[in-house]
């Protein structure tokens, strides 16, 4: 049984499943309880669980996030939440330093059940310093899982996972869909970490990106299929890390051409991981280089028309394809 | 330490024979100093040495085929030591046979274009068209999954044009080449691997013959019943036969014979011998026609062409070649710009390259190129023939021998002439059939009033 | 810096049990011994990286840990060797740890400042000063969620003070602590210095105690170079801790007779008076005179302490030098709980 329903709608009810099955599972952050979410995802929720399940937090993101460490050793299983992962910085010695870490240096005596949520990436003019998408950064870290959902059933289900994980679990949510509606299966419909999502099958070229840029992605493969007559395939990677590479790969070995698009910036981003992987493991497949299409090297500008100019386009995926398949660009 | 390799002497050559050493290993070497004799499909020359010092190690040995740009002695300079010979840099046009078993060369992990870099090491390579993207030593500009294809398909990758960037090969070009067929190596092991073996002339393939709506004979193996006896050939009648193949199958001939009154021309002959007696110069009869020839060609430009990947391409200057028979085949040495040279400067360079081909002493560039051949076979009283163009010219002519005939004067009584026969063969994607007529009208016009030859 | 002894706010060091002073006595000369031993095990080049030993603070954890009661949680710094002892950690497992062995106690894997022993309730062991304080104040808020009465010690430096992570720490637990959610006990270890830096240069306002006010946390300050003194302290304030839910917090003023860590030759920092005078304060050398005055132990009690203790060490030190490094499989386990217990590649 499915149900057409927001990204955010889907997103609270992974956390309320999870919330209803288990005591133990408890909602941090700021302005998440009487004020009901800044996206009003939580919206209620403290209403329903109280306030010792739904906990306001001051503005010490080093300082709750630890302490949901401790919690989380102690055999709670706490959902942060970052209110824009763009704060989470100032959290980043706890989350890298103590969170990844712990179960290694215990010895394996100690194991950390936590999730930090939130909004991630740009898009809606929030300028500089509230715009990041940090796959690579947190992806970087043996010992945290990273995922970053795309679809309202795939926010939902990887909730779940993440709640159910043992392991510190970064939730990047697609700040900027949270309005977008999709089919959602009703119940546990758990989706499972370290598996790629193929969102559309084709034979010519594969297009590969998180985030928000899947949809683009689709767009661009629209695009393709009218104006050159090319068939791309889709692939929405949703989980970082753990990372799916024979997806990819079973992908590329079938088209021989890959562009991958992120809305981060080129260097050091996700987008050298899948090309590098590539051409590792499919090199005498490929009939292009792999195409990288990030955003501009620049910090996210305010005006809606740089904004757009500084994240990738459907034109430069479409071209980026063009490359890759020896046809003209547009 | 510089390394002596088989050089290429020629554009079709893919191998040479190393046929006698001049020096012997340990001996000291300097620049200019010949030290091996080489044969390749048209000539046997002396290989000089490049550098100076010792010859330090002789890697090839006597009667040894080594391919173009393979290497056959070091030469060791001052305290230096002769490298292991580690993956061999078995260079030539057969990119798959580099690719396939070969794990010696090419570091897989590193990108195609490095790759080929770092290989192109060795001596002068003549460029191949550059529609396939070679790049020194046969390399060629091409994807990854266009290698694989072709090591799995057998094909060589000199035959496929690139349309990617730079030359390089891409999927689509491989995939196009493999539905037209005409992109299979050639069999196997008979060039690379060193035996002067006969190697299988090529079958049709299937493609071929399927397209053909019929199937063309098979060539049968060889019966070894008793009174027969295998021939060898010799490099040069190998790359003959290859030609001569090629243009009867692919260019589109078409001919045009005219029959040319020589009665002035042989008079203007002897008056010029009697003169030139003294400079030791006797004017040919085909000296006369190579003019001829030559001169008509000012009037219709478009014969004097090659034709290349791109098209026609048109020619100012006139090389004309002319046929020369060997005992072991054929070759066509160039007089260079024949239309700016008079009578006398033809007949003596026809003269020393013609002796100086039957002794094997031709440098390559003095038989490569020329845009028109002619071929005489006028001295074994041959009434008529027609000849196979040189590809990629646009046409050869064909000189028959003369013949004394009844003709008939301007008042209908019957004259004695000295009749020749000049059969032109022509390339329809350069000539048509009125160019060709044209063409050959002139040349008959002129030599029937061989002062024209002056201007 | 003053050598004076600062007693606690109850005025003045509680009577103890006889049995229980050379008890605490024993604990330690084997915490000193021990640490002495890592020293010497560092010049040996057999302990490599950090080496922070508590020499001189001895009082402060063992009396605080004397009052330790079965599910409550330590957590500490990177000064732990002590911790990890009193709680009953076999010396054998700390030194083998030490030593970066499989047998240490987190199997060598985290070296001297990551001693975790969970099921005694030692739960780390961290490197970034300060990062460790929201933890503990978890601990507690998950203590009271999950409806027990343990109670949360959290020991830390005067260097964490300045530290964001200690000020929103602190916060957290005062405003969880409103509300009984926080059985969060602070010790302030102010051994005075941070590193090379004394308090009086790294603080605007030198009353550690008092910074708590700001949190609305209860404190007060102790003697931390008598072990009795700490005794009463301890079993009030952990008594009152268990009772409300809410934290308080304990500045211990001590001294650390060593250096801060092994690289700390030339203690540039401080002067060799100085270091004289607190040793004249010595908490084992007090507490010893205070046993021989009355009568709790004589001099063979005290050298048969002594020499035991000394064994009990050279065990310890012939067991880590005689175990076998880790396993090379053991650099891959542990990255994660679950199936997947470790991702990625050679």
């Amino acid at each position: 049984m499915a149900e057409t329903k927001t990204y955010r709608e889907a997103l609270r009810e992974g956390m309320v499943h999870e919330m209803e099955q288990d005591e133990s599972v408890v909602l941090m952050g700021e302005d998440i309880g009487v004020y009901g979410g800044t996206h009003l995802i939580t919206d209620g929720l403290i209403d329903e669980y109280g306030p010792k399940r739904v906990m306001d937090t001051p503005i010490s993101e080093g300082g709750f996030t630890g302490a949901a460490i401790g919690m989380a050793i102690m055999g709670m299983r706490p959902v942060v939440e970052m209110m824009t992962w763009n704060f989470s910085f100032l959290a980043s010695d706890q989350i890298i330093q103590n969170a990844a870490k712990i179960r290694y240096f215990s010895g394996g005596q100690v194991e950390v059940p936590l999730v930090i949520r939130g909004p991630n990436g740009g898009g809606v003019q929030l300028s500089a310093q509230h715009t990041h998408s940090l796959e690579n950064l947190y992806g970087h870290f043996p010992g945290l899982k990273v995922v970053s959902p795309v679809t309202p059933n795939d926010v939902k289900g990887m909730m779940i996972t993440a709640i159910r994980d043992p392991n510190p679990v970064i939730f990047l949510e697609a700040g900027a869909l949270y309005g977008t509606k999709g089919e959602v299966e009703e119940g546990d419909n758990a989706v499972e970490f370290g598996k790629a999502r193929v969102a559309r099958e084709g034979s010519d070229v594969t297009l590969i990106a998180y985030g928000r840029q899947v949809n683009l992605c689709m767009r661009a493969a629209n695009t393709l299929e009218e104006e050159d007559g090319v068939n791309a395939e889709v692939i929405d990677l949703r989980s970082i890390r753990p990372f799916d590479e024979d997806t990819l790969v079973q992908s590329v070995e079938k088209t021989h051409r890959a562009v991958t698009v992120q809305e981060q910036w080129r260097w050091f981003g996700v987008a050298s991981e899948v090309a590098a992987i590539i051409q590792e493991r499919a090199f005498d497949s490929l009939d292009a280089p792999v195409q990288r299409v990030s955003g501009a090297e620049v910090p996210a500008p305010y005006a809606r028309n740089l904004e757009l100019e500084a994240f990738p386009s459907e034109k430069q995926v479409t071209n980026a394809a063009r490359r890759a398949l020896y046809i003209e660009e547009k | 330490m510089p390394e002596v390799i088989m050089p290429k002497m020629g554009d079709a050559m893919e191998e040479g024979t190393l046929l006698k050493w001049l020096k012997s290993e340990g001996d000291d070497v300097s620049e200019g100093d010949a030290i091996a004799e080489i044969e390749t499909d048209k000539v046997t020359l002396e290989l000089e040495a490049e550098d100076a010092g010792t010859l330090a190690q002789l890697i090839a040995s006597e009667g040894d085929e080594v391919p173009v740009g393979g290497a056959i002695a070091f030469i060791a300079g001052e305290g230096e030591e002769v490298p292991e010979r580690g993956g061999s840099e078995a260079a030539g046009g057969e990119a798959e046979a580099e690719e396939g078993g070969d794990d010696g060369g090419g570091a897989q992990a590193t990108a195609t274009e490095t790759e080929e870099e770092e290989e192109s090491e060795g001596g002068a390579q003549a460029e191949a068209p550059s529609g396939n993207g070679a790049g020194g030593n046969g390399q060629f500009r091409a994807s990854p999954i266009v290698r694989r294809l072709a090591r799995e398909n057998e094909l060589d990758l000199s035959k496929i044009d690139g349309s990617g960037p730079a030359g390089r090969i891409v999927e689509r070009d491989v995939k196009a080449a493999m539905e037209r067929g005409d992109a299979k190596a050639d069999g196997g092991g008979g060039q690379a691997d060193g035996q002067a073996g006969v190697a299988a002339p090529e079958q049709p393939t299937e493609g071929q013959a399927q397209m053909q709506g019929f199937q063309p004979a098979k060539l049968p193996e060889p019966t070894e019943a008793e009174g027969t006896q295998l021939v060898e050939p010799t490099r040069m009648m190998k790359v003959i036969g290859e030609r001569m193949t090629e243009a009867k199958q692919h260019v589109p001939h078409f001919y045009a014979t005219v029959e040319v009154d020589m009665n002035n021309a042989m008079a203007l002959r002897k008056q010029l011998n009697a003169q030139l007696e003294e400079e030791g110069i006797k004017l040919s009869v085909n000296d006369f026609v190579m003019k001829a020839c030559a001169v008509a060609l000012r009037n219709h430009p478009n014969l004097n062409a090659i034709y290349t990947t791109k098209g026609v391409e048109l020619h100012q200057k006139v090389d004309m070649a002319m046929a020369v028979a060997l005992d072991q085949g054929l070759i066509t040495p160039v007089i260079r710009d024949a239309g700016s040279k008079g009578l006398a400067q033809i007949s003596r360079e026809s003269k020393d390259l013609a002796t100086r081909a039957r002794e094997g002493g031709l440098k390559p560039e003095e038989y490569q190129g020329g845009t028109i051949t002619v071929s005489n076979m006028g001295m074994f009283g041959i009434e008529s023939f027609t000849a196979i163009i040189n590809p990629p010219q646009a046409a050869i002519i064909a000189v028959s021998s003369i013949v004394k005939r009844p003709t008939f004067d301007e008042n209908g009584e019957v004259v004695p002439a000295s009749m020749m026969k000049l059969t032109l063969s022509a390339d329809h994607r350069i000539a048509n059939g009125r160019d060709g007529a044209m063409y050959m009208a002139e040349v008959q016009k002129v030599l029937e009033n061989p002062v024209m030859l002056m201007v | 810096m003053s050598a004076e002894n600062e007693h606690s706010e109850n005025g003045g060091a509680v009577a103890t049990s006889s049995e229980r002073l050379v008890d605490l006595y024993k604990k330690m000369v084997e915490v000193r011994a021990f640490e002495e031993a890592c020293q010497k095990g560092f010049r040996q080049g057999k302990i490599g990286g950090y080496l922070h030993v508590y020499i001189g603070q001895e009082a402060v954890a063992t009396g605080f840990i004397d009052s330790f009661k079965e599910g409550d949680k330590v957590i500490t710094a990177y000064r732990d060797h002590a911790h990890a002892l009193l709680l009953g950690t076999d010396p054998k497992e700390v030194m083998a740890e030490l030593y970066g062995k499989g047998t240490g106690m987190v199997k060598g894997k985290g070296g001297s400042m990551h001693l975790f022993d969970v099921e005694r309730g030692l739960m780390g062991g961290y490197g970034i000063v300060a990062g460790h304080i929201p933890l503990g104040v978890g601990f507690a808020y998950a203590m009271r969620y999950q409806e027990t009465d343990h109670i949360t010690q959290l020991y830390l430096g005067d260097g964490s003070i300045s530290n964001g992570a200690f000020h929103e720490a602190a916060n957290l637990a005062g405003l969880w602590g409103k509300d009984g959610m926080c059985p969060c006990l602070f010790i302030v270890e102010n051994n005075q210095y941070g590193m090379g830096t004394s308090v009086e240069r790294t603080t605007a306002m030198t009353d550690l105690a008092a910074k708590f006010d700001a949190y609305g946390i209860e404190n007060e300050k102790v003697d931390g170079m008598d072990v009795e003194a700490v005794l009463e302290c301890a079993e009030r304030l952990t008594e009152q801790v268990r009772e409300t839910g809410k934290p308080y917090a304990v500045e211990a003023l001590t001294y650390r007779t060593a250096p801060h860590g092994a690289a700390d030759f030339f203690e540039k920092y401080r002067e060799k008076e100085e270091i004289e005078e607190w040793r004249k304060r010595d908490p084992i050398g007090m507490l010893e005179k205070k046993l021989l005055e009355n009568d709790a132990a004589d001099e063979e009690k005290i050298d048969e302490i002594r020499s035991e203790a000394k064994e009990l060490i050279g065990e310890a030190v012939k067991f880590a030098d005689e175990s076998e490094e880790p396993e090379i499989d053991e650099l891959y386990t542990d990255v994660y709980s679950g199936a997947d217990e470790y991702m990625g590649e050679e």
